[in-house]
């Protein structure tokens, strides 16, 4: 058996997600021995996970009670974290794997004993060390920007050299309550000639924001006044979602159905959904692995989903929603729902399935086209920077679809972009050379260095090429500084050919084919 | 008080029930302990019905105790009564005569405010946030240790503390058990060296479970 540990130390969503590469795994490797090492609090959700061999809890709750009161030594908050970890502390692992990327995981796994690590861990002499380009990537680029050109499921499969298996047990389903949901959902029908069934999540999503309730009483009241819609309003026992639940009754004279479960129970209700609208929480994550389609009320771009075909619509809160995701109904289930206006101001996007991963597609409200355009060549670009071929039909697409005025913006401020990024790195790569005639130049080449890195922190399309040639930085461990600087230096310009890849995309996208990175620099002075 | 320096005698009270007098001070009522102990309990039973952990400091004869764990038993399905008691002969004489049958009762005899706190297992009650219930006549009479419990802080540093570690937490951390150092300094201290070691990861790590903590802030 190949013993495999995953560090999972997130919220319920990441243990959540988690759950896809588990299947991949063991798909992959059906001798593979999976462990996962997570808190306490995500207990009753890491047991929906099927293919688990062992759960390993880090109690931090506990750690934190003894820390916080001053009754108690730090001895008890020592013991109780030695003791959590006691079996992944003894056990020599095939593999281990940071799959949520963060600090403690980092930390923890450079002391464990194994074979192999994947991801960021903390190397002996304090740098961060990832296990290959992606793991780089989903440490130095989607753990700095806000929006992820590549999503991070497709990253962590590729970071673990795992194919992505679409089919599989994602999610644990009870077949008991799956009967009696099924057979319940059944009565709720027929009470609409065997209609269709919209689940409302009544959960806040993961940073506690609620569904808006004009949206929410005027959805309900389209699709329960429908000949073939009902509403079952789902909810987690919460005080909050209780009375929200029977503010609503009131409004519709006690007619809402609503089913009250835990997340353990909830994947067996998901599945008799006909689809689902939800805010970005548990239960819209549960929906995605289940394969029930989704409508995702969301404050955020970034998505985790799986599959093709579940929506978005991008609301800040106590906009209304409801015309937009019955809009989506209609799409999805041809169905003549009436919608208020065609007109919207809010954003829709659809995930959509290209050669290699989901992606999403704005499908409705109004278009900023620039933001679009930076959103699908900024893809093309990171793909083609970790090693995919340049999406060269996309580009003439683009081209096709999109006025020359737009595409000229878009090219001019991306030139912009690549311009202020390759200036530092070309006057890097002569500091570099100074600095290697005469060590008195050392301090200079080091501030352009300087330079050069916070550009990887921008949000601009090259910050991740930047982003991605500081990762590689962190890995020089030699105390020979004429082999380091020689290690730079090729970095250097494998930073300059990761940007003569944009520079490409954007002159296929200028006018069909690519152009230097030189020219490119030239036209820009 | 110093065990050595009292007087500890019993009587029988009027109604016949047993009273202990030390330093001739009666813990109880010498005419009907249980009906002082009534009083005592119905005194306090807006606590008793909210919570259902109580750490009571003062065992006398118990007869308070039992009558708190009578009411705790018709407000709550589980309790838990925890009984601080400095006095060993005291608790001594009292399980000799008339020990609790009530198995939610719990006696920690102990001088030492310090082994109190040592103890991992009086430790997990006071996670659970129990209500503190003073029992007067006791309270008075060990006035210091009460007050030295009461005032109680932990002790900071990692070589004072390092004794209460377990087998395995003392065998990753051996290294620094001469380290006069609280955990914030150490983890500073760590993250200074050039080469970090297993166990410096593990106390790292920590340390970023420890920043998680929205109650908690840096340096506390």
């Amino acid at each position: 058996m190949h013993n495999t540990l995953i560090s999972a130390l997130g919220n319920h969503s990441d243990i959540l997600n988690c759950s896809v590469l588990i299947n991949s795994l063991i798909k992959s490797n059906p001798n593979t021995r999976i462990s996962v090492l997570t808190y306490k609090e995500n207990e009753s959700i890491i047991e929906t996970i099927p293919h688990i061999s062992k759960v390993h809890y880090l109690d931090k709750n506990t750690i934190n009670q003894y820390f916080e009161n001053p009754l108690f030594s730090d001895a008890f908050a020592i013991n109780q974290f030695t003791s959590d970890l006691s079996i992944c502390l003894t056990t020599t692992w095939d593999t281990i794997i940071n799959f949520t990327n963060d600090s403690v995981s980092s930390l923890l796994l450079s002391s464990l004993q194994s074979k192999e690590v994947i991801g960021t861990s903390i190397a002996h002499n304090g740098a961060p060390n990832s296990s290959n380009r992606w793991a780089s990537y989903l440490n130095y680029v989607n753990g700095n920007q806000p929006i992820h050109f590549i999503d991070n499921n497709f990253v962590r499969h590729h970071m673990c050299n795992t194919p992505i298996f679409q089919s599989g047990d994602f999610i644990k389903v009870d077949e008991n309550y799956s009967a009696v949901a099924f057979k319940n959902f059944q009565k709720i029908r027929q009470t609409k000639n065997n209609g269709l069934i919209v689940g409302i999540s009544l959960l806040n999503d993961d940073s506690g924001h609620s569904l808006d309730q004009d949206s929410l009483k005027d959805i309900i009241d389209i699709l329960e006044t429908s000949e073939s819609y009902r509403v079952v309003l789902l909810l987690n026992g919460k005080e909050e979602e209780k009375n929200t639940v029977n503010s609503l009754n009131k409004q519709f004279n006690n007619s809402l159905i609503s089913i009250n479960t835990d997340f353990t129970t909830f994947s067996a209700v998901a599945v008799h959904l006909d689809c689902l609208i939800s805010t970005s929480n548990i239960h819209a994550r549960i929906a995605d692995l289940v394969g029930t389609k989704l409508i995702q009320i969301s404050n955020a771009i970034n998505t985790v989903y799986q599959n093709a075909n579940n929506h978005f619509i991008l609301s800040d809160n106590h906009m209304n929603w409801s015309n937009d995701a019955l809009f989506l109904i209609n799409q999805e289930f041809n169905s003549s729902l009436p919608v208020g206006s065609m007109n919207t101001d809010l954003c829709t996007y659809s995930l959509i399935e290209d050669e290699v991963s989901i992606i999403r597609t704005q499908t409705r409200g109004p278009i900023n086209i620039q933001q679009e355009l930076r959103y699908h060549v900024g893809r093309c670009y990171h793909m083609a920077m970790m090693g995919y071929p340049i999406n060269s039909e996309l580009l003439n697409h683009i081209r096709t679809v999109t006025s020359p005025d737009d595409i000229e913006q878009f090219i001019n401020e991306s030139k912009d972009e690549l311009t202020n990024t390759v200036r530092v790195l070309l006057a890097t790569i002569r500091s570099l050379k100074v600095a290697s005639q005469s060590k008195q130049n050392l301090l200079s080449f080091i501030s352009h260095l300087d330079s050069l890195i916070l550009k990887g922190q921008l949000q601009t399309l090259t910050a991740a090429a930047v982003a991605l040639f500081e990762a590689d930085l962190e890995k020089i461990n030699s105390s020979n500084s004429d082999e380091n600087m020689k290690f730079i230096e090729k970095r250097l310009f494998d930073l300059k050919n990761d940007l003569q890849i944009f520079t490409n995309i954007l002159g296929e996208l200028a006018n069909g084919k690519s152009e230097s990175l030189s020219s490119t620099e030239k036209n820009s002075y | 008080m110093i065990e050595s320096q009292f007087t500890f005698e019993t009587k029988i009270s009027r109604n016949g029930l047993t009273v202990p007098v030390i330093n001739n001070i009666h813990l109880h009522s010498i005419y009907n302990p249980i009906k002082e102990a009534e009083a005592f309990a119905d005194n306090i039973i807006q606590t008793l019905q909210n919570r259902n952990n109580i750490l009571v400091l003062g065992l006398g004869y118990g007869y308070h105790i039992e009558q708190i764990a009578q009411r705790l038993a018709q407000f709550h399905d589980n309790y838990h009564i925890v009984i601080l008691e400095p006095n060993t002969t005291l608790v001594d004489s009292f399980n000799l005569k008339r020990p609790f049958e009530d198995k939610n009762i719990q006696i920690v005899n102990s001088l030492d405010v310090d082994a109190v706190f040592s103890d991992i297992n009086f430790v997990q009650f006071l996670r659970k946030k129990p209500a503190i219930v003073k029992h007067d006549t006791s309270y008075t009479l060990n006035k210091t240790f009460f007050t030295k419990f009461l005032k109680f802080q932990a002790p900071n540093n990692f070589d004072i503390y390092f004794n209460l570690l377990n087998k395995n937490a003392q065998n990753i951390f051996n290294t620094y058990n001469n380290l006069d150092q609280n955990f914030e300094n150490m983890i500073n201290q760590i993250s200074m060296k050039n080469t970090i070691t297993n166990a410096d990861f593990l106390l790292l790590a920590l340390g970023e479970i420890k920043k998680l903590n929205p109650n908690l802030t840096q340096g506390n």
